[in-house]
């Protein structure tokens, strides 16, 4: 089966080791994972708020890159890459007028889009196109000792019109993954579904902080040994800003690291820890790892 | 479910001139037909006789007053069927008067505060006037608004900022309904930047818990985001043509240019955490461009000419 991949500018520039890990085992669980390597920024959100026609463009190229290479669906570990995708997406595929108008633009770079490719993100694309079973047999080492509280960022689940997969409100994929394909425990906590303050970063950074010590402080009540996100802005936010944020408000809890979905999953895989670019982590989850038989 | 099981309803009570602690309580309602979360409550309140405070009236999804949190997540009782087993609470970023009944007084000054009707300078043109589908195409799906409070309650950025420094999503949706109205010749700029609508993080809670299906988000708080950016009204709008500067420069962001951009001399103060994020690899001084470059720029240039 062959994915088109397009790690974001995230995965690609700042969170590298989510880049790394994601083709390590989705090569191990046998997926042909063809990177876009001209493929450039989605536009994030604050390109939509310059000119949103920018950034339906751009999300048409990547989507008629994908489609060049025959790929089945276009894999992303960014949520808000997803979202913008998928906002392409909902123009392009359904209405052909916009899509003539695109293909317009694209003739300047001699690429044409059909309206045939569909956005996939990790998740899913372990829940749908893996499979229970081939999960099962590629699951090496179980995760019945980690306590994992899942956050699974917006843009992946919300929102309901582009994904319709579940419940935009009250998620439960990765739980299910996790304790289905793992044997792993997950947490119920306040801000599961909550967000993680990427997108003010640079302009409202208090309020950013906030919601990431949110997160983090009820992560660490209920008793989790590590967070795990499937996004990387959100790993970014939760992992390079947690210091900042629990000193905003006392410092007197204590960091929790943050693991990428990928990550997780080598590790039930049974992929050596050393491999995993944990050394990149703002908050070690070295030590963690080790108590816990890692 | 099947007609007679029992609904275990786990309700929020607390009566601020008598408790100390909010508590929970549990009831059991037989279910009915085509049962609503506010069947159960008004079974409750009726058969059982519990003396409790909540708040509703038509019934139909249309007065908006009987938001409730069921299950942690904020929507209308009489909307919603009722599930088998439901905490209910009251809504999240109001005040609370008793039990799940909520003040709604500072949500409503908040709307008040944006002044949402239309300005209009000119004389009136007279009756009837010439309004297209097109020309309300951006404004009219906001006019299904209830003012039901189930955005705001929903919103991260207002648990952690408050009502006085950002007003909600639900009041920029009445004031996105005029501000984008085709008559309307109010001066919305300041209004716009002054509620604090740049302290949204765009998690789209908003859009999901809506109970009309207003897409709050993508209808009303970009496009007011967008007037603010447009009129560089808004203190940190160089952040948003920074972005797309270093995209037109590297076609990926460029998160150490990115910040030299927006912070200008400033940058110094992030300089730890820059040090530090250096040292774990994470930022990269010298960042190649991404071989597409000339295709995203030529992509970017395209629609612009369009604007």
């Amino acid at each position: 089966m062959r994915i088109a991949y397009y790690p974001g500018c995230e995965a690609k520039i700042i969170a590298t080791e989510a880049n790394k890990v994601t083709r390590m085992v989705l090569e191990k669980l046998g997926i042909e994972l063809v990177e876009l390597e001209n493929a450039g920024c989605c536009g994030s959100m604050d390109l939509r708020l310059d000119n949103m026609s920018t950034v339906l463009t751009l999300g048409g190229r990547i989507l008629a890159l994908a489609e060049e290479i025959k790929a089945y669906k276009l894999l992303t570990v960014c949520n808000t890459c997803a979202l913008n995708l998928n906002t392409a997406i909902s123009v392009y595929n359904r209405d052909d007028a916009a899509r003539a108008k695109l293909n317009e633009i694209l003739s300047l770079c001699e690429r044409r889009y059909n309206g045939t490719m569909d956005v996939i993100t990790l998740p899913w694309l372990l829940i749908r196109l893996v499979g229970f079973i081939s999960m099962r047999k590629a699951t090496k080492k179980p995760l019945d000792k980690l306590r994992i509280a899942p956050f699974y960022g917006c843009h992946m689940i919300r929102p309901m019109k582009f994904y319709g997969f579940e419940n935009s409100m009250k998620p439960s994929s990765i739980d299910v993954m996790i304790r289905e394909f793992f044997d792993g425990q997950t947490l119920n906590y306040q801000g599961k579904s909550s967000c993680c303050g990427f997108h003010t970063l640079l302009t409202e950074e208090e309020t950013s902080t906030g919601m990431i010590g949110y997160v983090i402080r009820n992560a660490t009540s209920a008793g989790a040994d590590c967070i795990v996100t499937p996004c990387a802005q959100c790993h970014t936010a939760l992992d390079t800003y947690q210091q900042k944020a629990l000193k905003e408000k006392g410092g007197k809890d204590s960091e929790i690291p943050v693991l990428h979905l990928s990550q997780l999953v080598g590790l039930a895989m049974g992929i050596a820890k050393e491999e995993m670019g944990f050394e990149r982590h703002m908050v070690s989850p070295s030590r963690m790892l080790e108590g816990k038989g890692f | 479910m099947e007609l007679g099981e029992m609904v275990e309803v786990k309700l929020f009570r607390f009566d601020p001139t008598i408790d100390q602690q909010p508590r929970y309580e549990t009831y059991k309602v037989p279910y009915q037909s085509k049962m609503r979360i506010l069947g159960a409550l008004r079974y409750i309140a009726d058969e059982l006789g519990v003396e409790f405070a909540f708040r509703d009236y038509c019934g139909i999804n249309r007065c908006g007053c009987c938001g409730v949190k069921v299950n942690g997540v904020p929507m209308l009782a009489c909307w919603e069927p009722a599930q088998p087993k439901m905490v209910i609470e009251p809504l999240d970023n109001f005040k609370h008067i008793k039990d799940i009944l909520v003040d709604r007084d500072e949500f409503d000054a908040m709307i008040e505060r944006l002044n949402p009707r239309l300005v209009r300078r000119k004389v009136y043109p007279g009756f009837p006037e010439e309004i297209t589908h097109e020309e309300m195409l951006s404004t009219f799906k906001l006019l299904d608004c209830i003012e039901c409070g189930l955005c705001t309650s929903a919103c991260p950025a207002v648990r952690e900022v408050g009502l006085e420094v950002f007003s909600g999503p639900a009041a920029y949706v009445k004031l996105a309904m005029r501000a984008l109205d085709p008559r309307d010749e109010g001066e919305r700029t300041r209004t716009i930047v002054d509620n604090g609508v740049f302290h949204c993080v765009s998690c789209l809670n908003c859009t999901e818990v809506c109970p009309q299906g207003i897409d709050v988000f993508q209808d009303a708080i970009e496009p007011m985001k967008r007037i603010a950016v447009s009129q560089k009204a808004y203190k940190g709008h160089q952040a948003f043509n920074a972005v797309k500067e270093t995209i037109k420069e590297y076609g990926d962001v460029n998160p150490l240019v990115l910040i030299k951009k927006v912070r200008g001399i400033w940058a110094i103060k992030d300089l730890g955490l820059a040090v530090k994020l250096g040292l774990k690899g994470k930022l990269t001084i010298s960042q190649s461009a991404n071989p597409g470059l000339s295709e995203i720029n030529r992509t970017i240039e395209a629609t612009e000419v369009k604007k």
